[in-house]
């Protein structure tokens, strides 16, 4: 299978839990519903226009995270717009709400960036190879950003591979995150910090609909986790490295 | 509408000497820093309220969308008008025509209960300081907080930091700039008043000792490029003790120019303004591409900005 791998770099990076309501948490990495947004971005499509194109069965994507992330929380005045607005809000009785916003940065060093790499294929291999060419010339419909528009991101191109795709038998070391619904078993290992995330959206219905979402466990230093899998798996080789990954 | 607006990418940098660049409203107005790296962080909205801010005071709220008192567009009666009832289409396309923050930054409004937002075309990410900041010990002060109007203050104290070098990374999108209808003027207007914001603008309390030092804008020869922050190409090291002034960082600029005659060929204007300190950039950054450099601010009158502002 053709994998287009590329990194997505910011300083910040927010992307909202689908429940959580008054204080915006964050995700630790861009779900999968986050990175077809991103893709959709880099090719043009308008909002809401994309869900099926990227659905599961058409496209899949795999992800690892390239370095720490560190949750910060910063509180915001937001105003009110959802509400027709009254006058002694106007005047500025009540008017701004505060908000908590969870906003990710990188847990390196200070000064550094969240770095994210992710693998992509999709059936329509006229859509790939115009992913990959428009990444590879760093040209985008709109700015590609981590999240929000405003943490607008850097985007490297790595790599076009051909990848192995295969149903392990055995127990395999998995670099990108994976989904614990495929999980049969962990081994834990020396000096390995797997992290769990919740309730992550993975496919949109066409009306903006959830309709997969995966809990997902990866390692803190993006090391391998040695799992069994009851899925497909992909392996290919990166600058020298073998590289293996479970999609989203 | 014209046609052809292309992207730009954007570095700001400016500094905050003994003051409190942006506070954090829910620590007693503390400048927000990372606690962990001690990096201070001011937010994309403080920055583009100092434009707001400065707009509002040069001629009048009637041009921002986002003022000052809490809410929306144009003079106080209409604001009133306009936003008793919900939106329809035509008075979001008036609030777009009328109001420059809102065709540069883009907006959220609620038409017909359903809230319809605008990316604006111009993008900021968070500032951050290049280099961890101290925060001064603080002394207490009176003082009246928002939103109360009572007979006596509330104490509070007055957090400020020592010194702070902070850097902006923004990204102008042509193609978003079709939707709301940014003009290259507007823009050009933008490229001006933010460094004159940044000069003028701190004069309350806090806020003294805020000055500009640099503004690039690389202007692209398509609305598709995007190279991505130009922050990571600036190296910044501590040359004292303790960073109490701008003498005490030693910057470092090569990356960035190197990073300009890698890509020149993608790069069809280079616009560039900075302080008496860093005028040593505009030498390197020139020879990239001499033929593409200006020196900002445009020329532009008072009353040619105004025109621009007022779309007549």
């Amino acid at each position: 299978m053709k994998l287009l791998v590329f990194d997505v770099k910011s300083f910040f990076a927010h992307f909202r839990k689908h429940f959580s309501t008054t204080s915006s948490l964050s995700y630790s990495f861009p779900p999968r519903t986050t990175i077809a947004g991103m893709i959709a971005a880099i090719l043009g499509y308008d909002r809401d226009s994309y869900y099926s194109i990227f659905s599961s069965d058409k496209c899949r994507i795999a992800l690892q995270v390239k370095s720490p992330v560190r949750h910060i929380t910063n509180t915001l005045n937001y105003l009110m717009t959802d509400k027709p607005l009254t006058l002694k809000k106007l005047m500025g009785a009540g008017g701004s709400m505060q908000v908590h916003v969870d906003t990710l940065v990188s847990g390196e060093r200070e000064l550094s960036q969240l770095s994210f790499r992710i693998f992509f294929n999709h059936e329509d291999e006229k859509l790939m190879n115009e992913v990959a060419d428009r990444i590879r010339r760093h040209k985008f419909s709109y700015p590609p950003s981590l999240g929000t528009a405003n943490n607008i991101a850097s985007v490297e191109f790595v790599d076009v591979v051909d990848a192995e795709v295969y149903k392990p038998n055995d127990e395999v070391e998995v670099h990108t995150v994976i989904p614990i619904s495929v999980i049969k078993k962990i081994y834990p290992q020396h000096e390995r910090k797997i992290y769990i995330e919740d309730l992550v959206p993975a496919d949109f219905s066409e009306d903006r609909k959830l309709r997969r979402k995966e809990d997902y466990v990866y390692e803190e230093k993006s090391k391998p986790i040695k799992v069994k899998v009851d899925c497909e798996v992909f392996s290919c080789t990166l600058n020298g490295d073998k590289v293996v990954g479970v999609f989203m | 509408m014209e046609e052809g607006l292309t992207n730009s990418e954007i570095l700001l940098i400016y500094e905050a000497k003994m003051c409190n660049p942006n506070g954090d409203p829910d620590a007693e107005n503390k400048p927000r820093i990372d606690p962990k790296t001690n990096i201070n962080l001011v937010t994309d909205v403080r920055l583009k309220r100092f434009f707001r801010d400065y707009i509002v005071e040069k001629f009048g709220e009637n041009y921002v969308y986002v003022t000052k008192i809490a809410g929306e567009n144009v003079t106080a009666e209409e604001r009133v008008k306009m936003l008793l009832r919900n939106l329809d289409e035509e008075s979001l396309h008036k609030v777009l025509e009328r109001c420059i923050d809102a065709r540069l930054f883009g907006a959220t409004m609620t038409i017909k209960e359903k809230p319809k937002s605008f990316i604006g075309p111009v993008q900021f990410t968070w500032g951050f300081s290049f280099h961890k900041v101290e925060v001064m010990d603080t002394s207490a002060i009176t003082s009246v907080f928002s939103g109360a109007v009572e007979k006596y203050g509330t104490i509070g104290r007055d957090w400020r930091v020592y010194y702070s070098l902070i850097g902006f990374y923004g990204v102008v999108s042509g193609r978003r700039a079709k939707v709301t209808g940014m003009s290259q003027n507007d823009l050009k207007v933008f490229d001006n008043l933010i460094w004159k914001a940044l000069e003028v603008q701190p004069t309350t309390r806090s806020k003294i000792g805020e000055r500009p030092h640099l503004y690039m804008r690389i202007e692209y020869k398509d609305a598709d490029t995007v190279l991505g922050d130009l922050r990571r190409f600036i190296v910044v090291n501590q040359k004292g003790e303790a960073i109490r002034d701008f003498k005490d960082l030693d910057i470092n600029f090569n990356e960035l120019v190197n990073n300009l005659e890698r890509n020149k060929d993608v790069i069809s204007k280079l616009y560039l303004r900075t302080s008496e300190e860093l005028s040593f950039v505009e030498k390197p950054v020139k020879s990239c591409c001499p033929e593409k450099f200006s020196k900002l601010p445009h020329e532009l009158t008072d009353a040619e900005i105004k025109a621009v502002i007022e779309r007549t």
